[in-house]
């Protein structure tokens, strides 16, 4: 008769995890703080270009330059409060 | 004297063009053919043997499967999983193009705003489709989520929509800027090697310490844009 208990794996041992919490470490945290900073050039800059080329090519005002660089200002501060949020999520589960 | 920004330079080896399209093979095209070429034979010799026990090399591969998937996970949930053939495939490309910018004469194609833009638009464009496909019209409440009062809607609209397309290019800034920089302040260093005469042992000493840490960096950028990208696409499946 087999007496041996089964093996119980546990998820937090697996190889998988294992990976994913070396990746996430401190080190790691320090290229996503300067990736997240990105998201507010990018956010910044696409609106400005989208102001310009609405400017140039509809012959608007130059406020709406001012008025598109404000809206970039405003998206690239909620993508980075998106992306912060999803990784913040992503460290919890890890 | 040398400049450092030679390096980036594209150089044409095979002049080929149809109509206004030129389709030549420069630099940037071999290494990338390099590199798929390569993750794709290197998948192959490690996993040409599948066994139920894995050995060494098919353990490799198998982690790398699981450190994706569990990425997807994590970050979509498991409905992302038919993704994994296509974040894995962004990955090693990311990850092999990176690497192959620290040997010596190899070509950064990852330095390349219009290359690593394409990979980011190509991820945009999957997350449109599958956002489309699965949630069909209400999809478009990606610019204008259910919960916010319609009086927010002039606001929130454009907000949303230049949100919606400044997440590929600031992918692309990522990982272009931190090769690039990264690849300049290791020719610069490099210089002063022979400048330097006797003394050039301190600069180069120093330039190996760089390259470990440009390899950490490389690893670090692909990592980071692979989960970047999967956050983009989770848009498509989840609701926010």
């Amino acid at each position: 008769m087999n007496n041996k208990k089964p093996v119980k794996i546990n998820k937090e041992n697996t190889s998988d995890e294992l990976v994913v919490k070396s990746a996430v470490s401190s080190k790691a945290a320090l290229g996503i703080v300067f990736a997240v900073s990105c998201d507010l050039l990018s956010g910044l800059l696409v609106g400005t270009a989208i102001g310009y080329l609405l400017c140039k090519y509809f012959s608007l005002h130059i406020a709406f330059l001012g008025v598109f660089i404000l809206l970039g200002g405003i998206s690239g501060l909620l993508n980075m409060y998106k992306t912060l949020k999803n990784l913040k999520k992503d460290k919890d589960n890890v | 004297m040398y400049d450092p920004l030679e390096q980036f330079n594209l150089h044409v080896y095979i002049p080929f063009k149809i109509g206004d399209w030129d389709l030549s093979l420069s630099n940037a095209g071999l290494a990338m053919l390099f590199v798929s070429f390569l993750s794709v034979f290197i998948m192959w010799a490690l996993t040409r043997n599948m066994k139920l026990l894995p050995d060494l090399p098919q353990t490799l591969v198998e982690s790398l499967y699981l450190f994706i998937r569990s990425m997807i996970d994590e970050t979509i949930g498991q409905k992302g999983r038919c993704l994994i053939p296509f974040v894995l495939s962004v990955f090693i490309f990311v990850l092999f193009g990176n690497l192959l910018g620290l040997f010596p004469y190899a070509f950064t194609f990852t330095s390349h705003l219009s290359i690593v833009g394409a990979i980011a638009l190509l991820g945009s464009f999957v997350s449109i489709l599958l956002g489309v496909f699965n949630k069909g019209f209400s999809w478009f409440h990606t610019f204008f989520p259910k919960k916010l009062p319609w009086a927010l809607a002039p606001l929130m609209i454009p907000v949303e929509i230049i949100s919606f397309l400044s997440k590929p290019f600031s992918l692309t800034m990522r990982l272009v800027m931190n090769m690039t920089v990264g690849h300049i302040m290791l020719e610069v260093v490099a210089g002063f090697i022979f400048v330097l005469g006797i003394a050039g042992f301190v600069p180069l000493l120093f330039t190996g310490v760089l390259i470990l840490f440009e390899m950490f960096i490389a690893i670090l950028q692909a990592y980071i844009f692979t989960i970047l990208t999967c956050i983009y696409l989770s848009e498509a499946f989840n609701e926010e």
